[in-house]
């Protein structure tokens, strides 16, 4: 998996490419929570769109990454969200619980 | 270095004595002549022989002499920067007499400087050390320059450790060995602590590998046996990624045509998935054997994950089967599960969908489960698994998925009942490229 994050005024996008599993699924977490708890940027968004696959361990940071942003008033959001994301979205019953967007420009312009 | 070659005042005379060299050869060559008059008969002059022996002698010693203690021009003009050096130098001629050392290397040794020059370096070693020096030296005068680690001997019979670099220099129409001495002390303190470190760590590995050993051993005892009562017989298959893992699967027969079937899986694998699964594990025995309904089962667990196990970052997805043969009746459900399958004939087999959220991210997955109600034919089989199965890529890096597992079941459907676990399991194996990644579960039910 790889992962930048492009800054702008309240919003930071984080955009992953590859595989998202038990191996780097921390990182993801490590790198969404320091921008959520640290940073206190209101809006993170995070795009899939180049994400090969993703397991249940990448999954669940995403979960924790929104937990921790409704905790704090972030806004979460994903966008993007390749084939085999939004399958493993739908397969976990989560997709509902996301705020989703399909492209970076409709996520932006929240 | 031996004991005695530098003993402190021991080497100092010895060395003190060097210096009056040419008085002592004097001295013991006179004395030898007037007690060695056969010597005189032999020429025909009693003192000729006395006065060749000694000149020669002198002559030979002075030379030596002269030899051991002579700096090289060259020298006198770099001993000041040599003295500000961090690293200890040592010159030594091609006899290995000191022709220099400095204060670093002094300090180094703990031996005086006065008492080094012009000795032999030989003798400040022991045999054993001065034999792998004296190797070290070939190599150097064979490559014009070397580097070795070696043992400084000191002055209170401590050994520092050393890098030796050593060059050979032709000038001054000698052979002279510049040999720079840098202190790794620190660096072996710190290794020998690293090896001790790591020793430590070996023995925690090993204990950590026995207990992983025994939890695998209890981990595996959970696992549900191949069991058959009435028109029922359930095969099932569990393998952990590592020794231990977070799949499960529960078996529970209520009569010889009732059974109850649940496959879970704790996100991630390893020792924290496996500690949730086996925490949860009683729990959702209890539950199925106490026949709490799924939905019931579902908010249960969800609220006890939530509360007992918040932090964890672990979520658990859940397929859960009730069957009655003798009504051919199956209740399913699942939370946020790859779908279980109903293989018939040689049809593509139903899938039966999660209606659930996984369990224990969120405190309202509960109460929006629904049971399904599935009607069964003779001959139906009913196929659990967890994403270990599905989740395998082949030398393409093309994921088997849902839609590949269906149709490896559609074809091992065809195989008597008793063989179509292994139809399953060696479709998945024949997709997938090296080895397992992920903990993989697999429970098949066939009602007859």
């Amino acid at each position: 998996m790889q992962i930048s994050a492009r800054r702008r005024e309240k919003v930071t996008i984080f955009d992953l490419s590859g595989d998202v599993d038990f191996a780097n699924s921390r990182q993801l977490r490590q790198s969404v929570f320091r921008e959520i708890q640290e940073n206190r940027t209101p809006q993170v968004v995070v795009n899939l769109s180049a994400v090969g696959y993703i397991d249940s361990s990448g999954v669940a940071s995403l979960v924790q990454a929104l937990k921790a942003s409704r905790n704090l008033g972030v806004r979460f959001i994903l966008f993007g969200l390749s084939t085999p994301a939004r399958e493993v979205l739908r397969l976990s019953r989560l997709i509902k619980v996301f705020e989703i967007y399909e492209t970076k420009e409709q996520a932006a312009a929240l | 270095m031996r004991g005695p070659h530098y003993a402190g005042d021991t080497r100092s005379t010895c060395l003190q004595g060097r210096r009056d060299d040419e008085t002592t050869v004097f001295s013991q060559l006179v004395s030898n002549s007037e007690s060695a008059p056969s010597l005189d008969h032999a020429s025909g002059d009693p003192l000729f022989p006395v006065a060749h022996a000694l000149t020669r002698s002198f002559m030979k010693e002075q030379s030596s002499s002269s030899r051991a203690s002579e700096k090289p021009e060259w020298l006198t003009h770099i001993e000041t920067v040599l003295e500000m050096l961090n690293e200890g130098i040592v010159i030594t001629n091609e006899d290995q007499r000191i022709l220099f050392v400095n204060s670093r290397f002094v300090e180094m040794t703990g031996i005086p400087q006065r008492d080094m020059l012009g000795a032999d370096a030989s003798e400040f070693y022991s045999k054993q050390e001065w034999e792998f020096l004296a190797q070290q030296i070939a190599v150097v005068r064979h490559q014009g320059r070397h580097r070795y680690e070696f043992l400084l001997p000191q002055k209170d019979g401590g050994r520092l450790p050393v890098i030796i670099s050593s060059r050979i220099l032709q000038n001054s129409g000698g052979e002279f060995r510049i040999i720079t001495a840098s202190d790794i002390s620190e660096q072996v303190r710190i290794a020998k602590e690293l090896r001790s470190a790591n020793a430590k760590l070996q023995e925690r590995q090993l204990e950590i590998e026995e207990d992983l050993r025994l939890a695998a051993q209890v981990q595996t005892s959970l696992a549900p046996k191949s069991t058959a009562r009435g028109n029922v017989t359930v095969d099932s298959f569990y393998h952990p990624v590592h020794s231990i893992g977070g799949d499960f699967a529960v078996v529970n027969w209520h009569d010889h045509d009732q059974v109850s079937v649940l496959m879970c899986d704790v996100s991630g694998h390893g020792i924290g998935s496996a500690l949730v699964a086996n925490r949860i594990y009683s729990e959702t025995t209890a539950h199925l054997r106490a026949g709490v309904c799924f939905s019931d089962m579902f908010g249960r667990l969800n609220r006890f994950l939530i509360e007992d196990i918040a932090g964890s970052g672990m979520f658990v997805t859940v397929a859960a089967a009730r069957i009655n043969a003798r009504q051919r009746r199956m209740h399913f459900a699942g939370a946020g599960h790859p779908p279980a399958m109903i293989a018939r004939g040689s049809h593509s087999p139903v899938l039966l969908q999660s209606h659930s959220m996984v369990l224990g991210a969120f405190p309202d997955a509960e109460g929006t489960s629904e049971s399904l109600e599935v009607e069964l034919e003779p001959d139906d089989r009913v196929v659990l698994y967890t994403d270990g199965i599905t989740d395998v890529f082949n030398s393409s890096g093309e994921i088997l998925g849902i839609e590949g597992v269906r149709e490896i079941v559609r074809e091992a459907a065809s195989l008597p009942a008793e063989e179509m676990k292994q139809g399953i399991l060696d479709g998945v194996v024949a997709w997938r490229n090296g080895p397992p990644t992920d903990d993989a579960s697999l429970v098949l039910v066939h009602v007859r």
